[in-house]
């Protein structure tokens, strides 16, 4: 592992935290597609401050990208509220638009600049050591590296100083506005550096591949806990495992690393998917089987203490006509009934089931008398 | 003869973790109208959906007709809460009340004249024949329940489920549906309907099933909306709620 | 014969005949699409078809990779077997509350578009000389529509009109009213796999002509134009079908005229239409002041004809 090496893996991980700090609040206001529309969005910035520029290093560059990006946002939510079309056709809508712009812009300017739609796209992350932060001839890492720490710093003091506003914004707009937290101010904030996020990782990494990026970690890191710090603390560490493993795994098959960085945020979603203690798949189909064997006991009680005192008791309560009466295999009520005589709440006279004082209790406790 | 147009029995539904309904049974007599009443969350829809076949019972059968319900869907109508749909839906009032026709029409077959006819008749008898060509999405609350009852119309069943078709209508429109129910069943029809007004119930329907994740009680409505079955279904709110039933401030 | 007539249009209107088998192709494409994605954006899923575009991206590289060549049977199955699974995988996600439905739409689509980014840099290393091609899916080639590729496009706009027209009446329970469809026995799920299945081969078929980033705007664009000007789903599904097919059509020439590239091109145009659309929506609107009418929207608008008595109201 070579310089160059290491200068790409800080760059990886520097982008895959930022895209997962800002990603994370956009997932948590269901915003997730605002992602992808505004990497798609940025594009048409890039290319009209060009024109008026003419100079791609300029910085006019990221702040018209930044200033797009938050204009399509502002257009979606223009179309939804004034022209009344949905959100989802409305996202739909709008980045096709801004990016085919940029794209007709791109191939009528195509001579005079070389703006690379495919890079765009794809991201160059593997070339970014070759653009270094130089004063006098002395070089300080990679431009990116600088760009995408210092993105994260201001995050993360963003984050620290407003987390509180920010919380009850999240949590409870109208209740933020009530105490006098402009929710609107909060959410035009995030928008804004979401932006900002995309446009400076997705020379790295690629639109598309933020969008991945924004929204894997904090989905996987929203699997463990629900506690909005929590979030993004987890969300921060699945980023950067997902960076450091796409890197590696990357660089050892030689393909598009921050392509296989995307696959492996979805791996490390898909694991944390099946493996997470209480969201998991695993822990969820464990719990549901414990459930049905509960809720079945449960069933059976409710039924037997329903028909105690009835006159049909005869026909309801007995042990082998109740594959009737509960639409139940013969199979499972034998396992349902053995597994309530050994917990001693059913008792068994010739045949005719019926409830023990313990089966009483609870069944009286699971239809809340 | 089977004198039963529903029956339920030993119903228990498990909406995803928690049972919604406990090993009721219900029987409803053919004839009459029923309403179905208990506190929020005491699975009245729930009932009315599993008896249309819209969920599936974690244990107990459902007889309509004397049938497992595939095999009378044509003789039951659904009337679904009317915030269940988009009303923003590019349709007018007679294209919706049109589709209550589509179950007796086969595969692709366009609805003909007699059930235009149909519709018109349908929409005369609920009062929008003015407005049949109307947008839906131009439609107050009390005509979009209005359009739903058309529809319901339109599916000529026996048995006609209503979810809380009295829930924010104009007091027209109130009066219009109980007049329509009532019609339907001197023609023979039977009707169950969701409802949460317990002063209403007397005067509306002729036997009441009160919930609360189990049965609490059915029959008539004087021998279920007693004292004792309210405190059990709505527990302690129930002290203001038989003020209402008996008309006491 | 469709050759034959574009000869003869080509002849009599002095059109480069080249471009005839593109604006026919192109049209057929935005017919089908268009009545399609109507659907879709009455459904409220219109960004599925961008997901499916995105993930179908990879199976197509995949099946080039197998096959080796450019042959296009192994690589449209690819593409319609990874956008069915991309589908697949946003419903297994987005059920049961764990995992938001938006996020998982986006995750899926960025996972797989990952995916086709590492397929492609792999391609890329192995300098065969067939895979020059295959980044046109990424932004459309509609100037490469071929006179063979018109039949295949005129399959699919007649199986799309065909299916919407064969179960109209279900297509309309379904849409308006899902637990209406069911308590019809009408087989729902079995109509949204197969709505599913014309939206995979549509995009599939789609992304030569349209590309990755702007098939979504083919779906969406004309079945929102055409809400401002209809009331009625049929006509609102006939009339996306004609805009879309239009807005092939002007977007082609219009290409042509200005040597834009057409994909792109008919975005734009189909997002001018819709703004115009909308303009006129609003002056009708307007002029029609007094009667209160609707905005599309998910406004709620009193009624024209008051009932006498008491006023509707809500709880």
């Amino acid at each position: 592992m070579d310089n160059a090496d290491l200068q790409t893996l800080l760059v990886a991980c520097l982008g895959a935290v930022a895209c997962a700090l800002g990603g994370a609040f956009l997932v948590l206001r269901r915003l997730s597609l605002l992602a992808d529309a505004i990497s798609h969005s940025i594009l048409l910035g890039i290319v009209v401050a060009w024109v008026l520029v003419k100079d791609l290093g300029s910085p006019w560059l990221l702040l018209g990208a930044t200033l797009s990006g938050v204009f399509a946002v502002w257009l979606v939510e223009w179309f939804q509220k004034k022209a009344g079309i949905r959100e989802d056709a409305a996202m739909g809508l709008v980045f096709p638009a801004l990016f085919s712009a940029a794209v007709i812009m791109i191939s009528q300017l195509a001579h005079s600049v070389h703006l690379d739609t495919d890079a765009v796209i794809n991201g160059r992350l593997e070339l970014a050591f070759l653009d270094p932060v130089r004063i006098g001839n002395t070089s300080y890492g990679p431009r990116s590296a600088w760009m995408l720490g210092t993105l994260v710093f201001v995050q993360l003091v963003l984050i620290t100083l407003f987390f509180q506003p920010l919380r009850i914004v999240w949590f409870d707009s109208a209740f933020a506005a009530s105490i006098g937290i402009s929710p609107l101010l909060y959410q035009w904030g995030v928008t804004t550096a979401a932006s900002l996020t995309c446009v400076s990782a997705f020379d790295a990494l690629g639109s598309i591949l933020v969008v991945a990026l924004m929204v894997g970690p904090a989905s996987s890191a929203l699997l463990w806990s629900s506690r909005l710090s929590r979030v993004l603390v987890l969300a921060v560490l699945f980023a950067l495992i997902s960076a450091t493993l796409g890197f590696f795994l990357g660089a050892w098959l030689d393909v598009s690393l921050s392509g296989m960085i995307a696959v492996c945020t979805g791996f490390v979603f898909g694991l944390c998917w099946l493996l997470a203690p209480e969201e998991g798949w695993i822990a969820q189909w464990a719990r549901k089987r414990r459930q049905i064997q509960e809720f079945r006991t449960g069933l059976l009680l409710v039924h037997l203490r329903t028909h105690e005192n009835s006159p049909e008791r005869h026909e309801e309560c007995r042990f082998d006509r109740l594959n009737i009466h509960l639409k139940w295999p013969q199979a499972l009520v034998d396992d349902v009934a053995k597994a309530a005589l050994e917990r001693d709440l059913v008792t068994s006279i010739g045949g005719l089931l019926g409830c023990t004082p313990a089966g009483r209790t609870m069944a009286k406790q699971l239809v809340g008398d | 003869m089977n004198t039963l147009a529903l029956e339920v029995e030993d119903l228990t539904v498990a909406y995803g973790e928690n049972p919604a309904l406990w090993d009721v049974d219900l029987k409803v007599p053919k004839g009459i109208m029923m309403g179905l009443i208990g506190p929020n969350g005491a699975g009245k829809s729930t009932l009315i959906k599993t008896v249309m076949g819209l969920i599936r019972p974690a244990a107990g059968t459902v007889r309509v007709f004397g049938k497992p319900h595939g095999e009378s869907q044509s003789r039951v109508a659904y009337v679904p809460q009317r915030s269940s749909v988009d009303w923003d839906f590019p349709a007018t009032v007679k294209d919706v009340a049109l589709m209550g026709s589509y179950g007796r029409l086969g595969w692709s077959t366009r609805p003909d004249r007699k059930e235009h006819k149909n519709t018109q008749d349908a929409l005369e008898r609920v009062g929008l024949s003015d407005l049949a060509n109307r947008p839906v999405h131009q439609l107050s609350g009390g005509q979009q329940q209005r359009v739903f009852l058309a529809r319901a119309l339109v599916q000529k069943a026996d048995l006609y489920l209503l979810d809380e078709p009295f829930q924010g209508v104009d007091a027209a429109t109130e009066s219009l549906i109980l007049d329509l129910l009532r019609s339907l069943r001197s023609a023979g029809g039977t009707i169950v309907v969701v409802h949460h007004d317990l002063q209403t119930v007397a005067d509306r329907f002729d036997q009441a099933a009160l919930l609360k994740v189990r049965l609490v009680a059915s029959g008539p409505v004087s021998e279920v909306l007693t004292t004792a079955n309210l405190q059990q279904a709505y527990g302690i709110q129930a002290t203001s709620l038989l003020a209402i039933r008996d008309g006491t401030p | 014969m469709k050759a034959m007539d574009g000869t003869i249009l080509a002849i009599s209107y002095e059109i480069n005949p080249a471009l005839v088998s593109v604006v026919l192709g192109t049209a057929l494409l935005g017919l089908a699409t268009g009545a399609l994605g109507s659907l879709a954006v009455l459904r409220r899923n219109s960004l599925l078809g961008d997901a499916l575009s995105h993930a179908a991206y990879p199976g197509l590289l995949a099946g080039f990779l197998l096959s080796g060549t450019k042959s296009v049977g192994l690589m449209v199955l690819g593409a319609i077997l990874a956008a069915a699974m991309a589908l697949y995988l946003t419903n297994l996600l987005g059920k049961g509350g764990r995992v938001r439905p938006d996020a998982a739409l986006a995750l899926v689509m960025g996972c797989f578009f990952g995916i086709a980014m590492v397929l492609q840099s792999h391609l890329q290393q192995n300098p065969s000389a067939a895979q020059a091609g295959l980044k046109d899916y990424l932004f459309g080639q509609a100037g490469l529509l071929l006179e063979e590729d018109i039949p295949l496009l005129v399959c699919l706009a007649l199986l799309v009109l065909f299916v919407l027209g064969w179960g109209w009446s279900r297509w309309k329970i379904i849409t308006f009213d899902r637990s209406h469809a069911l308590s019809l026995g009408i087989h729902v799920p079995f109509w949204d796999m197969l709505y599913s299945f014309l939206l995979i081969l549509s995009v599939v078929i789609g992304l030569q002509v349209a590309g990755v980033v702007l098939m979504s705007a083919l779906l969406v664009m004309p079945g929102c134009a055409s809400r401002y000007w209809t009331t009625r789903m049929s006509s609102l599904v006939t009339l996306s079908g004609i805009t879309g097919a239009f807005l092939g059509i002007g977007g082609t020439f219009t290409a042509d005229e200005l040597s834009w590239p057409p994909g792109p091109t008919i975005v734009l145009l189909g997002f001018i239409w819709l703004f115009i659309s909308y303009g006129a929506f609003e002056i009708r609107r307007k002029k029609r002041a007094l009667r209160q009418p609707f905005s599309p929207g998910n406004s709620f608008t009193p009624p024209p004809f008051p009932i006498p008595g008491k006023a509707p109201s809500n709880g």
